[in-house]
């Protein structure tokens, strides 16, 4: 039973955990691959800040929300483990900041302490008149992907430097069933105009007394669209840059401007800041979250494709319950091809 | 008198900002700050400058609430402004945790501190030896960044600082007008001060920049304070012990602990030991005295005492000292005076 994982961002690598971790005893055949052409750090979730915090509104999509909390509370078992620093996981609180009132999110349960900030906290955010605070978790992609590499690699499974023109050409050679990670280029291996890039543009700056997140919401604008400061365990992210529709990578000096000014003027101290670095990246933003199976026929053949791409600006957040998700479909592969529970046989 | 000539003994947090609080209430004053130490080797160097009081048994609470409530307004106007990394100051939220639940569980402070409120179960789950705790946000100063801010702002009033050993206050009444005795432990040799007993305190500083939460436990013996570069893990309070010298078994002993509150900190890296005297008493003394001796007179203005809660209230005790010295002008200029408490 060879399977293809294509994708090495967190999506990528959790998945290919995930399934190996509860099928690699009860398939004795399970041969996991990996194929990207991007590793750590050169994928989307290494430019990340890796705050876990799904959006504000999850539009009724309750399955993202049971998604968002199973990532949070395995993450939340794995937080006094020896392997948290190494996996980049920590503690951490802050500020979500709003012009007025809105409603509660959908995790606000989920995290940590949840509540609306006081009158004398906001007067730290002149501008801003509502506001909570909670204690969330950071899961930074630059400690997470070299993790998952390492236990995956450990379990033996393959890591393959390529870039996978279509399904077909692994199918082609022999794999059964192909885990579609590709994130924001799922376009190429199959046309999906719901999935579009939102840009995002980030700056790396030292500042190690910066102990919350903060991060401001503008309504109108949209997500993201308004300054955010992101403290991790080697500097701080300051970012506030979504831009639907734009696919380049190169860093803008105009948003570099927009994103330092406006950060500045939320947390003055800041003006100190020693910048270290600077990135763009492309959210794979999509509607929804495309996580299902696809049967394609090759002659007589059925081979199987699980998508699991277009995590948008959440896939940290989301990656563990998309993982176990896509590992259920998995199992409901194997139930149909009858590789459960029986003993290994003629390769299909 | 035009220049009244004030001299400070001691250049810790308390001298520092009691020096800086003079300059501020008495523009035409001359102040002069003498020590044997100064910053990165006085006893404010080793603590951790959390704001979260230390509860003096005899001092009145609504004096204690005071003074807490004076320095957290003062640090809160510059941990929000461009100079807040310079000075060392920022904001750190965390919890105070507790075996068993406390007496008291709203103490006098709750209301001056940020979003101050009892721990969920949820958050309590982080700590399963303990039952009870409480979440806030509050204020850390840094040291020495904050110490050689406000030397900075010192020299910029024109304020002088000496190396020098006072052992003796008279030594000092030929030069100057008043004299300040800010001088924390020293103050035991100084004015023989029988009250004042050092509580001996160890703390480790380690490298471990993912810790973003304070904890401490409610009995003030164990806690994790993240600073700007390093965390302060402690401690230790040893009454009557006057030993500047590592305990490695002590060391040894806060590590654990420290790692059973918060078990990342195995990962700390470069701990470096340090050691204090906390200058402790029953009330911190800050009053008004005259020496006199064969007739010459030398108005003294104390302020020492604060054991374990400098940091907490030093804005606070140094503001009512700088106007005790604002009362001792009066006196010398002949004016008469109130008598203060």
């Amino acid at each position: 039973m060879r399977v293809a994982v294509i994708g090495a961002g967190v999506i990528g690598l959790s998945s290919a955990l995930c399934i190996h971790e509860q099928f690699h005893g009860l398939v004795p055949s399970l041969e996991l691959e990996v194929y990207a052409d991007h590793f750590t750090p050169h994928t989307t979730s290494d430019g990340a800040a890796g705050l876990w915090q799904p959006y504000l509104s999850d539009h009724g999509n309750l399955q993202e929300t049971l998604w968002n909390k199973e990532t949070f509370d395995y993450l939340l078992g794995h937080l006094h483990s020896p392997a948290a620093k190494e996996m980049g996981l920590f503690l951490i609180s802050g500020y979500n900041l709003f012009t007025e009132p809105v409603p509660d999110p959908s995790w606000k349960n989920i995290v940590l302490g949840f509540r609306n900030l006081t009158p004398k906290e906001l007067e730290l955010f002149p501008g801003y008149s509502y506001g909570w605070f909670n204690t969330a978790l950071m899961l930074e992609g630059r400690s997470y992907l070299p993790w998952l590499t390492n236990r995956l690699m450990q379990r033996g499974v393959k890591f393959f430097h390529k870039k996978v023109e279509s399904f077909q050409e692994l199918f082609a050679q022999g794999v059964d069933v192909v885990l579609n990670c590709s994130g924001m280029r799922s376009g190429d291996l199959q046309p999906d105009p719901e999935l579009q890039p939102g840009r995002g543009q980030i700056i790396k700056v030292l500042a190690p007394w910066v102990k919350h997140f903060i991060i401001t919401h503008d309504l109108k604008s949209g997500i993201y669209n308004s300054p955010y400061i992101i403290p991790g365990s080697e500097f701080t992210v300051l970012g506030g840059i979504y831009q639907h529709g734009n696919w380049s990578e190169e860093n803008s000096a105009k948003d570099r401007k927009s994103i330092w000014d406006s950060c500045c003027r939320l947390l003055p101290p800041l003006q100190k800041a020693k910048m270290v670095g600077e990135w763009s990246g492309l959210r794979p933003a999509r509607p929804s979250v495309r996580l299902e199976r696809e049967s394609v026929r090759l002659g007589n053949l059925q081979a199987e494709v699980i998508h699991n791409y277009g995590h948008g600006g959440f896939g940290i957040t989301i990656h563990w319950g998309c993982a176990m998700a896509a590992a259920r479909l998995f199992g409901s592969i194997l139930q149909e091809k009858k590789q459960l529970a029986s003993p290994p046989g003629p390769r299909l | 008198m035009a220049s009244p000539k004030v001299a400070v003994v001691g250049a810790g947090v308390i001298g520092l900002s009691t020096a800086l609080c003079i300059t501020e209430t008495c523009p035409s004053c001359s102040v002069t700050v003498l020590s044997d130490q100064f910053s990165p080797n006085t006893t404010s160097d080793v603590a951790a400058g959390m704001l979260i009081p230390h509860t003096y048994p005899e001092t009145p609470i609504h004096r204690q609430k005071q003074w807490f409530k004076e320095t957290f307004t003062y640090l809160f106007a510059i941990s929000n402004s461009p100079e807040a990394s310079e000075a060392g100051i920022h904001l750190v939220s965390g919890w105070q945790v507790f075996k068993s639940t406390p007496k008291e569980e709203l103490p006098f402070w709750s209301d001056i501190v940020l979003g101050f409120r009892p721990m969920s179960q949820a958050e309590l789950r982080k700590f399963p030896q303990h039952r009870f705790g409480q979440a806030f946000t509050t204020l850390k100063c840094d040291c020495p960044p904050y110490l050689l801010w406000l030397e900075k702002r010192l020299k910029a009033t024109g304020a002088q600082m000496f190396t020098r050993k006072v052992t003796d206050l008279w030594e000092l009444h030929s030069e100057y007008d008043i004299v300040v005795n800010c001088a924390g432990m020293g103050a035991h040799q100084l004015v023989g001060d029988q009250q004042l007993f050092p509580v001996r305190g160890q703390v480790l500083k380690a490298h471990a920049p993912w810790v973003k939460h304070f904890i401490r436990d409610g009995d003030g013996l164990t806690y994790v304070y993240p600073g700007i570069h390093r965390v302060t893990l402690g401690g230790s309070r040893e009454k009557g012990s006057w030993s500047l010298s590592p305990d490695p078994g002590t060391t040894r002993d806060i590590f654990d602990r420290c790692c059973s509150l918060e078990p990342s900190l195995q990962g700390a890296q470069d701990i470096e030991v340090k050691v204090g005297l906390r200058p402790s008493r029953q009330c911190v003394r800050v009053q008004r005295e005259v020496l006199s001796q064969e007739g010459v007179k030398l108005p003294v203005v104390h302020n020492y005492g604060h054991g374990a809660g400098g940091f907490s209230v030093h804005r606070g005790t140094a503001s009512e000292a700088a106007h005790l010295v604002g009362e001792c002008i009066s006196a010398l200029q002949g004016s008469s005076s109130r008598a203060k408490l």
